[in-house]
Parts: C-alpha cells; sequence; structure tokens
C-alpha cells in the first residue's frame, strides 16, 4: 500500500493514535482481496501543525540560544571538542526534562555517554584518530554509533522546549545541521573522511553521515545500490 | 513514500534513478478471515533494542521485537541518514504500530498479535537479507502467524 507520508513515517503521524489505526486498518484491509497483486494507495495526507500547514515555517525556532558559534572549519580539535561540550551543557536539562516526560530516549545506540561520543567525535579532527571504544567495533562503526547518538540526543533535547508542537522534522533538521556546534562539527568530521586515504571513512562521509538535505548530493540514484554494494562481503569488526 | 511533487530536486533525481526489481512470477495466497488472523509486524527501519547487537554495517541480520517490548527499549541504528528519526523519538507507532496492532486485538478486528515481530536494516541488499528469511519463517510458523505486515521506512 502506498502512502503520501514523509520518508520514516510509515504510519503518518506520531502521537495520533486514531490516524495511525486508520492507515494500519487500510493495510489490513488489502488482505481481503480475492485476487492479486493487490495495489492500493491510501491518499490522505497526515495531519501536520498549524504552522507547517500555514506554510510559515519560519514560525519555529529553538528558543535556547547557544553560546557557542558554530566553528569554523579549520577549528583546533581541542577547541572544538570544548564547544560541543559547552553545548551539551546547554542542552542537557532539555534532554533530561524530555526523558522524564516521555519514559524513554532512543539515544543508547553507542555504548559511550554523550560527552564520550562528543569526545570521539571531535578527536578525529585532530592529528590521530582515536581507537575504537570497543574492541569488537572498529572505528568507522563506532563513530556511525556515535553519531547516531548524539543526533538523537540533539533531536529529543530540541523537541522538549516550549513550542516543539510546531516543529516539522525539516526544522529540527535545519537547525541542527546549520545552527548548532554539533551539526558544524559533522559537517567538518564528513570533510576529514572525505579526505582521508580510509576507504570506510570515505564511504562514511559519502552515504552515511550528512543527508542529502545538506549535501545536496544527488547523484544518479544509483548511489543507494553501490551503498549496499559495498557492504558486501566486507568485514567491519562488528 | 512520499508524495512524488513533494520531495525536492535532490531526492527526485536520486529516487528516479534508482533500479526496481523485477519478479519473474507473482505469487498469491489469500489471507485468513482478519479476525482469525494471527499478525506479525517486519519493520525495516533499523531498530533494535539497547541489549541487542547493533546491526553490522550494510548487514542482512534481522532483530527480534517482542510484543510487550517496552518502547524505552527501542533504539534504531539504520544506516541512512536520509530520513525522519524525529517521528519514531515521539512515538514508536508511527515506525511499528505495536500499540495499535494490539488494539485491534482487543477489539476483535484482528485474531491476535503474535509474540514476536522482527526488523530489518532496509539499507542493506535484499540478496544479503535473503540467507536469513528460512530462519525467520521457521520462527513465525513456530508462533503459528497467518499474515506478516511488511512495514518499510
Amino acid at each position: 500500500m502506498w502512502v503520501p507520508f514523509e520518508l520514516g513515517r510509515p504510519f503518518g503521524a506520531p502521537n495520533n493514535p486514531e490516524f495511525q489505526t486508520r492507515v494500519l486498518k487500510a493495510l489490513l484491509s488489502t488482505l481481503e482481496a480475492e485476487n492479486g497483486p493487490v495495489l492500493a494507495d491510501f491518499d490522505e495526507d497526515a495531519p501536520v501543525s498549524s504552522a507547517a500547514s500555514d506554510g510559515d515555517e519560519s514560525a519555529w525556532a529553538c528558543p535556547i540560544e547557544l553560546k557557542a558559534p558554530p566553528p569554523q572549519a579549520d577549528g583546533d580539535a581541542s577547541v572544538l571538542e570544548h564547544a560541543l561540550l559547552q553545548e551539551i551543557g546547554q542542552l542537557r536539562p532539555w534532554y533530561e526534562l524530555s526523558v522524564e516526560q516521555r519514559s524513554r530516549t532512543t539515544v543508547g545506540v553507542s555504548s559511550l555517554d554523550i560527552e564520550g561520543n562528543a569526545r570521539y567525535i571531535t578527536a578525529f579532527l585532530g592529528d590521530v584518530w582515536p581507537d575504537s571504544p570497543a574492541e569488537d567495533l572498529s572505528q568507522s562503526v563506532a563513530l556511525k554509533h556515535a553519531f547516531e547518538d548524539l543526533r538523537a540526543w540533539y533531536f529529543e533535547s530540541v523537541m522538549a522546549q516550549p513550542g516543539q508542537a510546531t516543529a516539522t522534522s525539516k526544522q529540527i533538521v535545519d537547525w541542527f545541521w546549520h545552527e548548532t556546534t554539533a551539526g558544524a562539527i559533522l559537517q567538518q568530521l564528513d570533510k576529514v573522511c572525505r579526505e582521508s586515504d580510509d576507504e570506510v571513512m570515505q564511504h562514511l562521509a559519502g552515504y552515511l553521515l550528512l543527508p542529502r538535505a545538506v549535501t545536496g548530493s544527488v547523484g544518479d540514484g544509483s548511489d543507494g545500490r553501490a551503498n549496499a554494494e559495498f557492504g558486501a562481503n566486507r568485514s567491519f569488526g562488528v | 513514500m512520499a508524495r512524488w511533487e513533494e520531495l525536492p530536486d535532490y531526492e527526485q533525481t536520486y529516487l528516479a534513478g534508482m533500479k526496481l526489481p523485477e519478479f519473474k512470477e507473482i505469487p498469491w495466497t489469500p489471507a485468513k478471515p482478519l479476525a482469525e488472523s494471527r499478525i506479525a509486524l517486519i519493520s525495516t527501519a533499523g531498530i533494535e533494542r539497547k541489549s541487542d547487537k547493533p546491526y553490522p554495517f550494510f548487514s542482512g541480520e534481522y532483530r527480534m521485537i517482542p510484543t510487550d517490548v517496552d518502547p524505552g527499549d527501542l533504539v534504531m541504528s539504520h544506516l541512512s541518514p536520509n530520513f525522519d528519526r524525529t517521528g519514531f523519538q515521539q512515538d514508536i507507532n508511527v515506525v511499528i504500530p505495536l500499540e495499535r496492532l494490539r488494539e485491534l486485538e482487543e477489539e476483535g478486528v484482528i485474531g491476535s498479535m503474535a509474540r514476536f515481530h522482527y526488523a530489518f536494516m532496509g539499507g542493506s541488499r535484499p540478496e544479503d537479507m535473503e540467507p536469513h528469511v528460512p530462519e525467520l519463517a521457521k520462527l513465525l510458523r513456530g508462533d503459528e502467524v497467518d499474515t506478516v505486515l511488511l512495514c518499510p521506512v
């Protein structure tokens, strides 16, 4: 069944049980067909916030004024680490509130805590890359996990703040990548990985760190396949 | 899949260039009546329990999700940075609708929920997932599952 929703939301809208149930029932109804194949459309758009429906995407902004400006691309690793840890300190109360309100967090892919992830990521901007924090993980896999947790931590922090109900996923993504020190550091990390001699790190930068919304990179559409092909017959030490 | 006209140009270009699979045959099996069906969910969102080993890069492995899993125990380690995470962070049901399916079970719309559901990391090649499928099919049969709902992300 085709659905018109944003990628990543196959049942349409978070915290909207009624809408999710409509999608699920429509999907289940395809099982009642006597002949197939069945191709069905679910043509109802997911509910959106009033700000987004007005087309006013500027209505939302992170209320917290982050103290550290996004560092320059040629910044010193220790300076960047300090700036990132400072930013995390600013957002921490909101992350803790998020965990308290939802009784859950999606942070936890990495074995490191958020400060450990911040230090591990920024260390790749220095002269000597850090060892993997876990014996059974390669450097690159550990880096990807640290990235996943850092991004999730920021997203959950900002969504706990007042006014978050009107934020679209695009606004949150734009904020993360363009207004935070974390986003600036990850863009610099992407550049470092691209320029390295390490094939896996190059691939990490090419496909797995920055979204196409940030890089604008499109290729010819074969890169998803090339991405998966890259992983075939390789061991990444996991 | 979003509406085509709402996708940005770079995403349209990317998707238009993707090679679609070709199927030599179209298998068809009429489903049991819903009210008698035991149903499992299979997601490709790369979700796992925190205690699970994260998906190796490009792995075709699957992870098991108990039907009574604590939502706070689920994380997502999908490789792709190109789809929304904020929905899942707010509510797992927008990706894998365990609570919605449970409600339909309680209402008698479906026969029952499976004891276990499963997830893959959808960025992997189908041929890397395929070797795991016979094992998964045995697990689903052992759980007496009649119907599987595939929930791509």
